[in-house]
């Protein structure tokens, strides 16, 4: 038994090192389920009627999201159901897979698989070559918005953590692009993005995921060991360790940077027909490069 | 008249060794100068930020008090990508 112990008395699992509080397992949940609930009221992420697709990739966050909007449909009338997009890494997203539909067979909601193989024509260990995560993030959110909107999703919901958007803020700051920072989106074939996880750090995601036999997939992605989020992560992570509270002041500062972008003029891909800055997107530059091969 | 300092030597010295202890980190045997699970983690290297800490499969907060031969087992934190 913990010697350390909880406000309400009973034995700690968790300390929240800015804060210095102790928090039991109960505690820990009831604290990260009303920081859910907070950020989704207080930004409107959801209404009444909305069919949410959740971005649901096995592991932790995705896991945890799932979770607690199956909680969430049970107090808002909404739908929601999971989409998974299947990379095609041997031995990390087939096993992944297996989690995902395993709780969603749980909780009875529609799970839906699409694979890079079929949708762009290779998966990623075919793809022989560098920028394996560009081209990866590229087409994930590429597949992840064309087939809610197909499926009818009011919006999307991705399991991006505090942890993941202090990364993204200090991308941003390292690239010099402070418009990416907040971006207006100029069309109606984006599917709203929304982030309900936003403000819960990584590290109480998995004490939820344990303290509430969330199960997740433990895998290491194989082509993320080097790349500049990583780099990034653990520099942010030494902060963390040694000036506390250093994630939520990055993220804060983003909030504040009031930089906006204005609309794009967002037109539609010549090739694929969806949304695009440029007459042909991303994607289907890449997928260009893909079939090359 | 010797100063505070000078007559605590010897207690010093004893603390500093009384806090040393081997416990067992995901199998691998650590000797941690401390006493609790984060004076463990920096013993053994490794960023308190990128891990959770469980003992006999409960959760523990990373000021808890460890003991001599604790087992403790590791939660990778850090994104799979």
């Amino acid at each position: 038994m913990n010697s350390q112990k909880c406000n309400c008395g009973k034995a700690a699992v968790y300390l929240r090192v800015n804060e210095g509080r102790h928090y039991c397992g109960l505690c820990l949940t009831r604290q990260i389920e009303r920081n859910f609930t907070r950020t989704v009221s207080k930004e409107n992420m959801v209404k009444k009627g909305d069919n949410i697709a959740i971005g649901v990739s096995g592991g932790k966050d995705s896991m945890v999201l799932l979770h607690l909007m199956d909680k969430l449909r049970k107090k808002v009338p909404i739908k929601i159901f999971a989409i998974t997009i299947d990379e095609g890494i041997k031995d990390y997203r087939n096993k992944s897979i297996v989690v995902v539909t395993d709780l969603t067979k749980t909780i009875g909601i529609e799970h839906h698989v699409f694979s890079f193989k079929d949708e762009i024509g290779a998966s990623l260990d075919e793809l022989k070559e560098s920028k394996f995560c560009t081209k990866c993030g590229v087409f994930r959110r590429y597949l992840l918005n064309k087939k809610s909107r197909e499926l009818g999703a009011t919006k999307l919901a991705v399991g991006h953590n505090l942890d993941d958007e202090s990364q993204s803020i200090m991308m941003n700051v390292m690239r010099g692009d402070a418009g990416r920072i907040k971006r207006k989106s100029g069309s109606n074939k984006f599917v709203p993005r929304i982030k309900p996880l936003k403000n819960i750090a990584e590290k109480e995601l998995v004490a939820y995921a344990i303290v509430n036999n969330i199960p997740y997939f433990e895998g290491e992605c194989p082509y993320s060991l080097d790349n500049v989020r990583r780099d990034v992560q653990t520099i942010i992570n030494e902060m963390e360790a040694k000036h506390p509270g250093t994630k939520n002041q990055i993220v804060k500062f983003g909030e504040k940077v009031t930089f906006v972008k204005e609309p794009q003029d967002i037109k539609d891909c010549l090739k694929c027909g969806e949304p695009s800055s440029q007459e042909v997107c991303k994607a289907c530059q890449l997928r260009g490069e893909v079939k090359k091969i | 008249m010797p100063s505070y300092a000078t007559l605590a030597f010897p207690f010093n010295l004893f603390i500093a060794v009384t806090f040393k202890m081997k416990v067992k980190i995901n199998g691998k045997s650590v000797v941690v100068r401390g006493k609790t699970v984060k004076d463990a983690l920096n013993s053994a290297k490794i960023n308190p930020e990128t891990v959770l800490v469980k003992r006999k499969g409960q959760l523990m907060p990373h000021d808890e008090i460890i003991k001599d031969n604790d087992v403790l087992e590791l939660i990778a934190v850090i994104s799979g990508g």
